[in-house]
């Protein structure tokens, strides 16, 4: 019976990821409207700054500072979108709450993982940066991606049924995102530094539970976003 | 009693009120119209029987299969078809109607659907994005995939707007082969709309007719 579940469970969160996939592979909103942010955003800063910027700590405050705000333009749109199509009734009706939630989830992973990819390497040549311990900094983005993914689709299904939302998001998101935006910058700022960064540790247990408690506290809270209006 | 169950159902939107009191049922083989003027709150009401609305007062249930409960507990048992619940534009009616079945976790029933396609002539487009279609083509991809899963409660909002005369009679022919087996709930001012329906709930006051 449990294992009926779990796959219940899977077999509804994939369906709404990859709806979502293929209208994201469809229209390329949002990952181009991410991607150009942060590749302009890199850009200028390594114009402007001319690889003077050599202190990790800094240079890791630039990456997560622009992915940080690409994520506010990107990620909002989980369920901006479907409000604005009238879809998110069709949601209702076929999907449970949780398999929406953990789909969505899932697909602004993806969103920003697959912008990481691509900007990682751009940061790393941009702006001359020696990337010493590059086990340590994949590992910090993707727990700082799980997390930053759980809570964008929470508060896109928030802010989905406000007039203003494409200023309430960043606003809700700026003090949910803070604890992990801090911890990622120091994280990284480790993995770009000369000492072994794993002896610590504790940054990475943070994040890991901070993409855990927002992964399942999510769940949790979405049931009262999405039900009924 | 199997079917749609709406007890003392209120609505206001802030301090004004839209309807309140009313109570109906439908049960499974009957077709009920709810009948009344622009803003009595068809629509609304229509809503709260699907679960996508919050009644402000009394409750709607639904009782299928020996078991009660909120109406979105019954997915697999209730199509919609309304303005309000729209399709994606970038899938493929075939895409749409696989992600629904899916996230319904109901088996797909290919050759019904298909039938379906056929029916309202949209056999042709199931590969085509729903974005290209016209608002009658899309009226009537709306009506198929809200009976792809053979519901046992339909809500229709207007179901035939934005179609042609041909449509229009499709429409009539499948509500008439559903009313002896599905619970039909009919929103509309149309009269001939209207006379699909067995019975007749009335909002907005009686000067409409």
């Amino acid at each position: 019976m449990p294992a009926r579940l779990i796959m219940d469970f899977i077999s509804g969160a994939w369906a709404v990821m990859k709806k979502d996939a293929l209208e994201e592979y469809r229209a390329r909103y949002a990952f181009n409207t991410t991607l150009l942010f942060c590749v302009t955003c890199l850009v200028m800063v390594s114009y402007s700054l001319g690889g003077a910027v050599t202190d990790p700590m800094l240079q890791s405050a630039m990456l997560w500072v622009i992915l940080f705000f690409s994520a506010m333009t990107g990620l909002s749109r989980a369920f901006i979108k479907e409000e604005d199509r009238g879809t998110m009734n069709t949601l209702r009706l076929c999907c449970r709450a949780d398999h929406v939630f953990y789909g969505k989830t899932a697909m602004n992973f993806l969103l920003m993982s697959s912008v990481i990819v691509i900007v990682a390497p751009l940061f790393i040549i941009l702006l001359n940066v020696n990337m010493r311990h590059v086990g340590y900094f994949a590992l910090t983005t993707a727990l700082a991606t799980v997390g930053l993914s759980a809570v964008s689709a929470l508060l896109s299904a928030i802010v989905a049924q406000a007039r203003a939302r494409g200023m309430l998001f960043p606003v809700l998101a700026f003090p949910a995102l803070m604890p992990v935006f801090l911890t990622a910058v120091r994280a990284t700022g480790m993995s770009l530094a000369e000492a072994a960064p794993w002896t610590g540790g504790g940054e990475l247990v943070f994040l890991a539970a901070y993409a855990v408690a927002a992964t399942v506290g999510g769940g949790f809270l979405f049931e009262y976003v999405f039900s009924e209006q | 009693m199997e079917g749609l169950i709406l007890e003392n159902v209120g609505k206001r939107f802030g301090p004004r009120p839209i309807f309140s009191g009313i109570s109906f049922s439908v049960s499974q083989g009957e077709a009920v119209c709810l009948w009344g003027p622009n803003g009595a709150g068809k629509s609304t009401l229509l809503k709260i029987a699907a679960g996508l609305a919050r009644p402000s007062s009394g409750s709607a249930t639904c009782s299928f299969g020996g078991r009660s409960g909120k109406p979105l507990e019954f997915r697999n048992s209730i199509g919609v078809c309304a303005p309000d619940v729209s399709l994606y534009d970038e899938l493929s009616p075939e895409e749409n109607l696989d992600f629904m079945s899916r996230a319904r976790g109901a088996k797909r029933d290919k050759a019904y659907e298909r039938e379906l396609m056929e029916s309202f002539s949209l056999e042709s487009f199931a590969n085509a994005p729903l974005g290209t279609f016209s608002s009658g083509m899309r009226q009537r991809f709306k009506l198929i995939a809200a009976l792809a899963h053979r519901p046992r409660a339909l809500l229709l909002d207007e179901p035939s707007s934005f179609m042609d005369e041909a449509g229009r009679a499709r429409v009539e022919s499948i509500v008439a082969s559903l009313k002896g087996s599905t619970a039909l709930l009919v929103a509309t001012n149309d009269p001939a709309e209207r006379a699909w329906c067995g019975s007749t709930v009335s909002l907005g006051g009686d000067k409409f007719c």
